[in-house]
């Protein structure tokens, strides 16, 4: 066997639409020796298989215990596994790798719950030895296979030391200003234009530093892959953990739902049956209940502040390795990575099942897209191209180079182990898979079909034996959308676009910054039309929408359309500005750093529309560190059966106590719409005013969820604190301006806490 | 039909995932580039494949039926 060099990566000429387009001409390429990163990755893998089993097993109090196990899911066993496959293709391992780890995390909890044998511990010992095993082979294939190092992309170029330099300093820079601005930053004083109008300048002059070393280090004439990832880094932690790093707390009330979920199979070891839908997709949540059970956490209240940062940094090799495939072009693969998430400002990245779906998912297709666009193309077929359609999904391409029988086999597994751990964890995520899934078969792009009808399988199966509890009482729910596509996108679209005129005007910012990539991405892909993998892409980037025809999912279903198509939009889009650009370049003899400039100024454009769209809902969505503190404190108090009440559906009020005292709202606002709040409140206390719950918690995020998206007056929920204080059945537990906790006590003497503002 | 909407019908499942991955092995693992098995093995694994797949479907209609 002869060894060959890598095929990936390798820039040559500019392409039509900009890019440097990989010689995909190129002879067969196979597996290279690891470089220092490889290394690096498997030796901490192994420490972690290591060191974080005896530290549960010690039950050792050290700090950055939490922080040790998070790292043993993100790359334990995942690195070993994926290295021992010896892809040819380093950021397709690197895809893989991240997808494997915590699909196998998920599995394991998951296995415990449904056979009642719920040990966290034990599974932690099977996933340890599972990596050093996949280690031993995984280093023993390498040293087995030693190969000479060949040129390649980065051997040919090689990174600029000063330009990586600079980029790295204006990184730190705008580092530093970050975190003097999250220092600064109150969330508080959001209104209904969002977190934009409450700022800093130091957060602007952040942003500007990372468009300039982002432009820096995408217009050199190699681009250097380790500065723009370092950028890319800079770019997530900047924009996407601003709020919660200010606030010391995570924000979306939903992700504390999901914080009490796995606080209660932690607790018991089994869901909770009967209590909410997302207990019938339990992946996510034992693996997290397994998760603070190994990190010795009460709960994984902690987990949330950093949870969007490190789901789209997991997020981001699979979108390279899309973006790669798509675009034919390292350089424009990042582009599309940075548009995807300057475009990203759905918020679905919470600490939540479905942000964990999405990462495992992009993964699959990730490795999927490569797997048909690094095979060599089949011999030019002159039939008319709808027997060519009919027959495609009777093709079996042919394999990338450099892999072989076994290895594609190996492959079926892993992704299969990814997808089971997909469908087991989330409602929705799973049929936009299957989707895609069944475009490369459809389009005769993948050779992994059984793979396909195993994923099949795998999710009729969980959804008719495993999801029993939702669909016998959801049925209706299921089907009912099936074909209401009208109502689906009205539900998605036009009922949000409600409640106050400012923040209705910020909606459809939104909406406009969206349909604008979608924009791009058309031309971008008029511009590929006749690229091998037009129809591939094509597809995939409208799969999502096929979930408008069968499901509203709660009016979310638009949202998740446009999120689940961006990250092939992203790379689409990438290509239409790579053409805008192309002028440009024709200029820059003339106009010396033109390009840089425009494309630095593009970035700050960009990222000012993230930063405005991405914190629309900060006002309501924001949880400061006391609210948590507040909500510890009644489920420490609460006795069990008693009654919690929020008087909103946002908040960490659900961080705990699912199955020991019972959650409600204080009121059904949709039952008060033709009725003032308090006098809804004093209805519930009723004549006696004994029918109030025993516990109340307001925030002022309630407050301001009910005035932009509930139609509620100014000063409502204060309003509606003070009748159940005048009414003398209530005490103030706690009163800040950003969060009221009342117990209900004997009848006592009325008082009036803080309002919140 | 008792057998189709009981719950050992979770084995379809078991089945049919691995009768893929059987025919993933006989697809891809050749010997001198010929395929593992015989065309009858293959055939005969792809269609145990497709007979649980439609049994499965079949469960999965039964099962809502009864609730609806």
């Amino acid at each position: 066997m002869t060894a060959a060099p890598l095929v990936t990566l390798r820039p040559l000429e500019p392409t039509a639409h900009g890019g440097d387009r990989l010689d995909t001409a190129e002879p067969p390429s196979g597996p290279r020796r690891w470089g220092l990163g490889a290394w690096a990755a498997v030796a901490l893998s192994a420490l972690l298989a290591v060191l974080v089993p005896v530290l549960v097993l010690a039950d050792a109090a050290v700090p950055g215990r939490a922080l040790l196990c998070v790292a043993f899911v993100i790359a334990v066993p995942g690195v070993p596994v994926a290295l021992a496959l010896r892809l040819p293709d380093q950021p397709v391992t690197a895809a893989l790798a991240v997808a494997i780890s915590p699909a196998a995390a998920m599995l394991a909890a998951t296995t415990g719950v449904l056979t009642d044998a719920w040990d966290p511990t034990g599974a932690l010992l099977v996933l340890a030895g599972t990596g050093l095993v996949a280690t031993a082979v995984a280093v023993t294939r390498e040293l087995l296979h030693a190969r000479p190092v060949l040129p390649s992309w980065r051997a040919a170029g090689g990174p600029e030391p000063a330009v990586r330099a600079a980029v790295l300093g204006l990184l730190v820079l705008a580092l530093v200003l970050w975190w003097a601005a999250t220092r600064v930053l109150d969330p508080r004083l959001t209104g209904p234009a969002g977190l934009v109008l409450a700022l800093p300048w130091t957060y602007w002059a952040a942003l500007v530093l990372v468009a300039a070393a982002a432009a820096l280090a995408l217009t050199r004439p190699r681009p250097d892959h380790v500065a723009i990832g370092a950028v890319v880094g800079t770019l997530v932690l900047v924009a996407y953990g601003v709020v919660n790093v200010a606030d010391g707390a995570g924000s979306v009330g939903a992700g504390w739902v999901q914080v009490g979920f796995a606080e209660a199979i932690a607790r018991t070891g089994d869901t909770v049956p009967g209590v909410d839908a997302r207990f019938s997709w339990p992946g996510f949540l034992a693996g997290i209940a397994q998760l603070t059970t190994w990190a010795g956490l009460p709960g994984a209240g902690p987990l949330l502040v950093l949870a969007p940062v490190v789901f789209e940094l997991l997020t981001v090799p699979a979108l390279w390795v899309i973006g790669r495939a798509v675009t034919a072009s390292p350089r424009l693969a990042w582009v599309g990575v940075v548009l995807y998430l300057l475009v990203n400002w759905y918020q679905q990245d919470y600490f939540s099942a479905q942000a964990t779906a999405s990462v495992l998912g992009t993964g699959v297709l990730a490795v999927l897209l490569w797997a048909a666009t690094a095979a060599p193309p089949g011999p030019d077929d002159p039939r008319p191209w709808w027997r060519r359609a009919l027959t495609a999904p009777l093709r079996l391409p042919a394999r990338p180079a450099g892999v072989d029988g076994p290895t594609t086999v190996a492959l079926d597994v892993l992704l299969l182990v990814v997808l089971t751990a997909v469908i087991v964890g989330h409602q929705l995520t799973p049929t936009v898979l299957l989707a895609a899934l069944a475009w490369f078969v459809l389009a005769g792009a993948t050779r992994h079909r059984t793979l396909v009808v195993a994923a099949f399988v795998l999710f009729v199966g969980w959804f008719s034996y495993g999801a029993t509890d939702y669909w016998t009482g959801h049925l209706a729910t299921v089907f009912g959308d099936v074909g209401q596509v009208g109502s689906v996108v009205s539900a998605g679209v036009g009922d949000r676009i409600a409640g106050d005129p400012v923040y209705q005007a910020m909606q459809l910012v939104r909406v406009g910054w969206t349909a604008l990539l979608g924009l791009l991405a058309a031309v971008g892909w008029w511009l590929l039309r006749r690229e091998r993998s037009a129809v591939l892409v094509l597809g995939l980037a409208a799969a999502p929408a096929a979930l408008v025809l069968v499901q509203s999912y709660g009016g979310e279903v638009v949202i998740r359309c446009a999120l689940y198509a961006s990250p092939f939009l992203a790379p689409l889009a990438a290509v239409a500005l790579a053409r805008l650009v192309c002028p440009a370049r024709g200029l820059r003899r003339g106009v010396p750093g033109l390009v840089p400039v425009l494309v630095a100024a593009g970035l700050v454009a960009g990222s000012v529309a993230l930063t405005t769209t991405r914190g629309v809902n900060v006002s309501f969505e924001h949880v400061a560190a006391v609210e948590v503190d507040a909500a510890r404190l009644v489920h420490a108090s609460a006795r069990p059966g008693q009654s919690v009440a929020g008087l909103g559906p946002v908040g960490p009020l659900p961080m705990a106590g699912v199955g020991v005292v019972r959650a409600e709202g204080l009121v059904d606002r949709a039952e008060c719409s033709d009725r003032p709040y308090p006098a809804c409140v004093a209805a519930r206390l009723g004549p006696t005013g004994d029918g109030g719950p025993d516990w109340v918690y307001a925030t002022a995020g309630m407050e301001a969820e009910g005035v932009l998206q509930g139609e509620q007056p100014p000063g409502w929920v204060p309003a509606g604190l003070a009748v159940l204080q005048q009414s003398g059945r209530y005490r103030t537990v706690v009163a800040t301006d950003d969060v009221v906790v009342l117990e209900k006590v004997g009848r006592v003497e009325p008082s009036i806490g803080r309002n919140l503002r | 039909m008792s057998f189709l909407t009981s719950d050992y019908g979770a084995w379809w499942v078991v089945a049919g995932v691995v009768l893929a991955l059987a025919a993933t092995v006989l697809r891809e693992c050749r010997t001198d580039g010929v395929p593992t098995g015989g065309r009858v093995t293959r055939w005969s694994v792809h269609a145990a494949l497709a007979v649980v797949v439609v049994v499965l479907a079949a469960s999965t209609a039964a099962r809502f039926a009864t609730v609806l």
